[in-house]
């Protein structure tokens, strides 16, 4: 067999799943949060009250508080996706990363069949 | 079906010229977008609430699908990707397939089956798509609420009540956009995720490939001292 070990040990290939699990977890997240938590309160605030009651809001109101819910999520919400795509990213860099050592053992191995080659040539 | 799959493979530059071509157009409508901001923009705020009603339903809308249909360019690029990555792979395939051709038969290493995550790599990159699209499809009908809505001079809208069509037209823009936004974003960790199987069964066929490659070599040379073997014999002349 080839004298060098082989590359799925490397620690690349052992982390990239973890790396595409937490893109994957986070994308995910995003999604659940603007489906359970930002929708429902966007269609509570808007589609319930008249502009003239949401302008009349007190300090510490429930509406306040939702429109307060409203203006400061999206703020965290797209970078929290954003983050979990480049976590994908990270996962390809990281798989990226080991093909050139893969390739290195390929040429080690190949490199074994030109004197079998050179020997049945002789031959 | 993989045959399937592997055929279409081969059409991987349309879907991303597709794709290019859809964020080139995006990005025209929106130079187009930022010329009606501008000329919006540049009225009283009392002309622009009650006269530009066109101009702001234009502006409403299209700031609700334009993002949905660059992200679904960007996902048929992506998408491209993932095809020319399969196309790797069953050339690699056939790569290992015609180096163990040479060694007869009986003594033929199998060659390593596709990984699961191989095999569903296609699957996946589809859903992707789908997602985009429908995100795309939800983006236009949403836009098409918001420029109902803002048709309407603004005073209106604000002093429309409860349960009124344009209140709820407003909660139906506000709500969508609320999922529509994570939305797009799964459909490009979909694209993603295609893209780090597709790499993954690479890295898998190179290693196991490697090896059996190595293991043909043994036989071939075993061979060698005890018959002839084909491509050597070839070599030969």
């Amino acid at each position: 067999m080839n004298e060098k070990a082989p590359p799925s040990s490397s620690w690349p290939l052992k982390i990239f799943p973890l790396f595409s699990m937490l893109g994957w977890i986070l994308v995910s997240l995003a999604l659940v949060l603007g489906v359970f938590f930002l929708a429902p309160n966007a269609a509570q605030y808007f589609g319930e009250n008249a502009k003239a009651a949401r302008d009349a809001a007190e300090n510490g109101s429930f509406l306040l508080r939702q429109l307060q819910i409203l203006s400061a999520t999206p703020r965290w919400l797209e970078p929290l996706a954003f983050t979990g795509i480049a976590s994908f990213m990270i996962g390809i860099a990281l798989e990226f990363s080991t093909i050139p050592r893969l390739l290195v053992q390929r040429g080690n191995v190949m490199a074994r069949t030109f004197p079998l080659i050179v020997q049945a040539e002789r031959s | 079906m993989q045959i399937m799959i592997g055929k279409m493979a081969r059409m991987f530059p349309m879907l991303i010229l597709i794709g290019l071509a859809i964020v080139i157009t995006s990005l025209a409508i929106g130079i187009f977008n930022a010329q009606t901001a501008a000329a919006y923009f540049s009225e009283s705020k009392a002309v622009r609430e009650t006269s530009l009603l066109a101009q702001r339903a234009a502006l409403e809308s299209t700031g609700i699908w334009l993002p949905t249909f660059k992200f679904l360019g960007l996902g048929l690029i992506l998408g491209g990707i993932v095809m020319a990555l399969r196309l790797i792979i069953d050339r690699l395939r056939q790569a290992g397939e015609e180096v163990l051709v040479n060694l007869p038969p009986e003594h033929r290493p199998d060659l390593p089956q596709p990984p699961w995550f191989g095999l569903l790599m296609p699957m996946v990159m589809f859903i992707g798509e789908l997602i985009l699209i429908w995100s795309f499809a939800v983006g236009l009908r949403t836009a098409a609420v918001a420029r109902d809505v803002f048709a309407n001079p603004l005073p209106v809208i604000d002093s429309a009540g409860a349960g009124s069509p344009l209140l709820t037209g407003l909660q139906q823009i506000h709500a969508t956009e609320s999922w529509l936004v994570p939305l797009k974003f799964l459909g490009i960790g979909t694209e993603f995720l295609a893209i780090i199987m597709g790499l993954a069964t690479i890295i898998f066929i190179l290693t196991r490939q490697t090896a059996v490659i190595d293991q043909a070599i043994e036989i071939g040379r075993t061979l060698n001292q005890t018959e002839e073997v084909p491509a050597l014999a070839e070599a030969a002349g």
